[in-house]
């Protein structure tokens, strides 16, 4: 994503592409356009340099002895991601083992039965909690959902496991009927 | 000796595989071939013979043992400037923390007389200390810029690609240069020189 922070030397690089793109102005003239003395000057530096020749361009022996390996450089190489793949998997391997053995199991109910010591309970089986009976304020109905009971006071809605009471405003001042 | 990229192409393309092999004949060949060049652009670029000898070796030995990354569908004079420029800019760096060598230290007397023609062959060492002189006189892009282009006859745009900046810096570099050449150089250059 463009938003995301780069790199600074990718950030240089594409400063430095942009740049070379950029179209060359032609403030340098070529060389045949240059005046008689500086032609001269460069004819002659460029012969003097054409001129030099090393002592010698013999190998030396070094150089021969450098490329007398046997095996070549390409067939190295091409062991080096399976290598680096057979690395990897011996690390995860490894640190897959170490959780198992460290971390503890997630479900209880998904260990092997292991022997208990003398004296020991035996396992509980794990099940599931009651659900919470319902208040018995009202009659069980069979639908599920809708109203279940209604007093002077209060109405009983349900709805599934859910149940709600919504006591209605007193219409007298008498305490007698606040409940 | 001039440089012909494409008889250089051809010829490194055709002896790739033997060398990569390491047959020995085929670096015998092509070395004598190479060195010569890359010996020219070390003392280029360097301006001086001694270390343009030891440079042209380890340039060499370079070219050699990388020549296995070298597509041979690209030119192969570009990929060898490239490999001795970035070579000779280490070098030069490691000099700068040393004392100013000898080239530019004899340019006064040098540049009092009419210099020799560089084919006098009587005057053979007279040219070459002028040229590391005048050389010396130059920047070391400067240096890089005049030796790829008016002395090795590189296209400005593949001497920018090698140098890795803009081809327009390249010919600013090139006016400059040229400019202290002609200062230096043209009073005492013959006249009739081509």
């Amino acid at each position: 994503m463009s938003d995301e922070p780069r790199e600074p030397d990718d950030a240089l690089d594409a400063l430095a592409r942009a740049f070379r793109e950029l179209p060359a102005p032609a403030p340098a003239r070529e060389l045949q356009a240059e005046d008689e003395g500086t032609r001269r000057a460069v004819a002659w530096m460029a012969a003097a340099w054409q001129a030099q020749s090393p002592a010698s361009s013999a190998p030396p022996a070094e150089v021969l002895a450098r490329r007398a390996r046997p095996a070549p450089l390409r067939v190295q190489r091409a062991w080096r991601p399976l290598a680096a793949a057979a690395a990897v998997l011996v690390l995860l391997g490894g640190a897959w083992m170490l959780a198992g053995r460290v971390l503890p199991p997630r479900e209880a109910t998904s260990l092997p039965a292991v022997a208990q010591g003398p004296g020991a309970e035996p396992p509980v089986p794990a099940v599931a909690p009651p659900e919470p009976a319902p208040p018995h304020i009202a009659p069980p109905v069979a639908s599920a959902s809708g109203v279940v009971a209604v007093a002077e006071d209060h109405l009983e809605l349900r709805s599934g496991p859910v149940r709600m009471l919504l006591f209605l405003k007193p219409t007298t001042s008498n305490p007698e009927n606040v409940r | 000796m001039t440089l012909n990229p494409a008889a250089d192409q051809a010829g490194i393309v055709a002896l790739r595989p033997a060398l990569l092999a390491g047959d020995a004949a085929a670096i015998d060949a092509w070395y004598r071939a190479e060195h010569p060049q890359v010996w020219r652009l070390c003392l280029g670029l360097l301006a001086d013979a001694t270390e343009a000898d030891d440079l042209a070796q380890d340039a060499m030995l370079k070219l050699l043992d990388n020549l296995d990354r070298w597509d041979p569908r690209r030119p192969w004079a570009g990929w060898r400037n490239t490999v001795v420029l970035n070579l000779g800019r280490d070098r030069l760096r490691r000099r700068a923390t040393r004392a100013t060598h000898e080239g530019a230290a004899d340019g006064a007397a040098l540049f009092s007389r009419p210099l020799p023609s560089p084919q006098d062959a009587a005057h053979a060492a007279e040219v070459r200390a002028a040229l590391t002189a005048a050389l010396s006189g130059l920047t070391p892009r400067e240096r890089e810029a005049f030796v790829l282009v008016d002395l090795s006859g590189l296209p400005a745009a593949e001497a920018a690609e090698a140098m890795d900046v803009a081809e327009a810096s390249v010919r600013s570099l090139l006016t400059l240069a040229r400019r202290r050449l002609r200062t230096l150089l043209a009073a005492h250059v013959p006249v009739g020189t081509p």
